[in-house]
């Protein structure tokens, strides 16, 4: 699998909140995040799991979960699940299908189907064409059915709101991914002002936000006029520093470091983490390392012999195990050859007391890519 | 050699079968044939039992009078059960001190015939590995139903087979959990052909239909037996009647004729619904959960369709789950996931327990 080649940074017209808490990382990854070339890396399974739970409460707040009952809502939110997997997955990366046969294969799926199914069925249609949402009814609540996004008047900032409840003054944003707590991130907190901006700027007054996590944790920070007004300067102001970085070098506008670099896509494609990573980064931003290959063994499990240039883990001889051959040769290719420099990418760090140091294929997100050197 | 001096306290280990005991296969006979949901094999195979003393190995220490050797610390133990008096009267060994000690395990080694049984696919959230101890009673289970069918089927003595499990990794899939496969072996050395025989795939399936009553009067009565009353009523695990005998009795904690029925139909169909509405788990289920439930100071209800109990104080609810549901939540089944999400919707605590847990541990 060869390293994909970076996306060209274009000016973007308006902000998304996610886009805006990417440009505070790193411009680079934000240009990403943008790119409609985004399948050339594979995707987190969580991510698609995520998108599929949004789209289900999407249609349920568009009033197509509408059966009497609790339990056929609840067959029709799984079933909008199960269309929606079905369609990302057919058209994820071919990595990832190559370690899962099918979606339903894809760790935690059922979970997240029941949790986005459970939610989807609890959005109530009430008479006068507004639907409601609630904890089994017991704080439930009108709120503003969202066709389309929100936008500023301006026009630079956009953003959908999951739930947004002008009776109590509240927007909810719910969260699929699996990060639990009482606590909320400063991201979030940033992302619940802009939604509340949003909202003031389409005549909806916010006064509260509201975090709804997987296991349906709920946090709620207050929201002030000025605090909404604010980030959406900032907003604002983080779209034209993107804007003012167009047509720079992919390389040239990344801000690797162990704190912005934790999560991201890029790590692949991105030189600059590749010349700046060091090991004390790994407990931050996981395993990814560079180097030379100097052979591979096995059948259908394999192992990489190589020296570690660079990256997170140490430098030196190294083996990376537990590759399945598949995730090798999916796309045609064949296995790395000696005197190819590789990046593998969220790699587990085993053991470094031993000569080769020893890393560990992760099912889910390790992936080898092949930087394209003529091999000995 | 039993050591009833010992006042080592339970442990809570209740599936702990002495590794001394437990017949091990190196590699399988040949290549697996694949037929419906299992894979079968057979032929000639080396069987082992190894006793390593608990993984210490034994230290052989020789005597000085002939070429004999002794484990010291075994004669001392034998040496403490004997009363006093007799103990006073016995002279221990005189150990040769020119010859080094020599460090042991001892094995029994036969070569014999061999059926091999795997099942290649369990459902999405169905887990058959032999490391929990659910899925390893699953196997045992499935091992033994097929030892008594086969003794059936072949008019033969239970103990002309031996039964033991493998554990398997799938190295196409480097990550995901082992599986296991049974043994079954002719426990005549060099073997009689039994095993040989009913490792041909047709014939091994003919056994499994056997199990489930599909191949005649013989096989109805076989199966519908256990799943009739009185032993379904009777017996909420396993009981000499249909997979206990003298012989694995190292065992009997572990072993389930449901699990071993949910096997068999699983070894025959992929699809198969390994869930709590086969008859024969609800009937268990409907006499159990109440009682189970009313024990642990819990409301029965029910959540999703599973039985769950609910603890109103703690805002806890325990959930009711198949033996063989996997717990771990990347593999959750749908109905264990529904639960979940409705527990989580409510704002509760949820625990999940096994069926097999419930009966064997009722108050914990």
């Amino acid at each position: 699998m060869i390293v994909p080649l970076t996306p060209a940074i274009r000016e973007l017209d308006r902000i998304s909140p996610t886009t805006y808490e990417a440009i505070l990382k790193c411009i680079a990854r934000a240009a990403w995040l943008v790119s409609s070339d985004n399948q050339l890396l594979p995707s987190h399974p969580g991510a698609l799991l995520g998108t599929a739970v949004h789209f289900v409460l999407e249609r349920a707040r568009s009033g197509d979960v509408k059966a009497n009952s609790e339990d056929q809502r609840l067959l029709e939110g799984g079933s909008l699940f199960d269309e929606k997997m079905e369609e990302l997955f057919a058209g994820a990366h071919p990595l990832l299908r190559a370690k899962f046969e099918n979606q339903q294969l894809l760790p935690f799926y059922n979970l997240y189907r029941a949790r986005a199914a459970q939610m989807a069925a609890e959005f109530v249609r009430a008479p006068g064409g507004q639907a409601s949402i609630g904890r089994t009814g017991s704080d439930a609540a009108t709120h503003t059915k969202i066709e389309k996004p929100l936008a500023s008047r301006d026009g630079k900032i956009v953003g959908r709101p999951d739930v947004l409840d002008p009776a109590n003054a509240t927007v909810v944003d719910t969260k699929t991914g699996r990060i639990s707590g009482t606590t909320m991130t400063d991201g979030e907190i940033r992302q619940l002002r802009l939604y509340a901006f949003l909202a003031a700027e389409n005549g909806i007054e916010i006064r509260r936000g509201v975090i709804e996590r997987a296991d349906r944790t709920r946090m709620e920070v207050p929201i002030s006029i000025s605090e909404g007004a604010e980030e959406g300067r900032l907003a604002v102001a983080a779209l034209e520093k993107y804007n003012q970085q167009a047509g720079k070098p992919f390389s040239d506008i990344a801000a690797p470091s162990a704190e912005n670099c934790r999560f991201c896509p890029c790590i692949a494609i991105c030189d600059a983490f590749w010349a700046k990573a060091t090991q004390e980064w790994a407990s931050q931003c996981g395993t990814h390392i560079e180097g030379e290959v100097e052979s591979t063994e096995g059948d259908m499990l394999v192992s990489i012999y190589l020296k570690v240039a660079r990256g997170t883990g140490p430098n030196g001889s190294a083996v990376v195990t537990r590759l399945s051959r598949m995730w090798l040769t999916f796309d045609g290719s064949g296995l790395p050859k000696p005197g190819q420099t590789i990046r593998v990418t969220d790699a587990t760090y085993v053991d470094g007391t031993m000569s080769p140091a020893i890393f560990r294929a992760d099912r889910i997100a390790t992936a080898v890519w092949t930087l394209g050197e003529t091999p000995r | 050699m039993t050591w009833w001096a010992a006042e080592a306290e339970y442990n809570g280990s209740f599936e702990f079968t002495p590794r001394a005991l437990r017949a091990r296969m190196g590699h399988a006979p040949g290549t697996a044939t694949q037929r419906l949901n299992f894979e079968v094999d057979q032929g000639p195979a080396r069987i082992h039992r190894v006793n390593d003393n608990g993984g210490d190995d034994f230290l052989f220490q020789k005597i000085s009078v002939g070429d004999i050797w002794i484990v010291d610390q075994a004669f001392q133990r034998a040496l403490a059960d004997l009363p006093a008096d007799r103990q006073r009267a016995i002279r221990g060994p005189q150990y040769d001190a020119s010859a080094a000690p020599l460090t042991r395990a001892l094995a029994s080694i036969a070569s014999t015939d061999v059926l091999v049984a795997g099942i290649k696919r369990a459902p999405v959230g169905v887990t058959l590995n032999p490391a929990m101890p659910e899925a390893r009673a699953a196997w045992y289970s499935f091992g033994f139903l097929v030892r008594r069918a086969a003794a059936v089927v072949l008019d033969v003595a239970e103990s002309e087979l031996d039964v033991g499990i493998q554990p398997i990794m799938d190295m196409r899939t480097p990550f995901a959990p082992p599986s296991a496969r049974i043994f079954i072996s002719d426990s005549l050395e060099n073997g009689a052909g039994y095993s040989t025989y009913l490792g041909e795939p047709a014939e091994f399936e003919r056994l499994l239909r056997f199990m489930l009553g599909q191949t005649g009067t013989n096989s109805a009565l076989f199966h519908d037996f256990l799943i009739n009353n009185p032993h379904e009523h009777e017996c909420s695990s396993s009981c000499h009647r249909c997979l206990r005998d003298y012989g694995n009795m190292a065992y009997h904690p572990l072993l389930d004729w449901r699990l071993a029925l949910d096997m068999v139909r699983l070894a025959l169909d992929p699809a198969a619904a390994i869930d709590l509405t086969q008859p024969y788990w609800s009937t268990l289920v409907q006499r159990t959960a109440p009682a189970y439930f009313q024990g642990l100071n819990y409301s029965a209800t029910t959540l999703a369709g599973l039985p769950a109990g609910f603890d109103a104080g703690a805002g806890e609810v325990l959930i009711l789950i198949h033996p063989l549901w996997d717990p771990d939540q990347t593999n959750f089944r749908p109905e264990v996931a529904s639960a979940v999400a409705r527990a989580e919707a409510r704002g509760w605590r949820w625990k999940l327990r096994t069926v097999f847990h419930a009966v064997r541990f009722p108050y914990e």
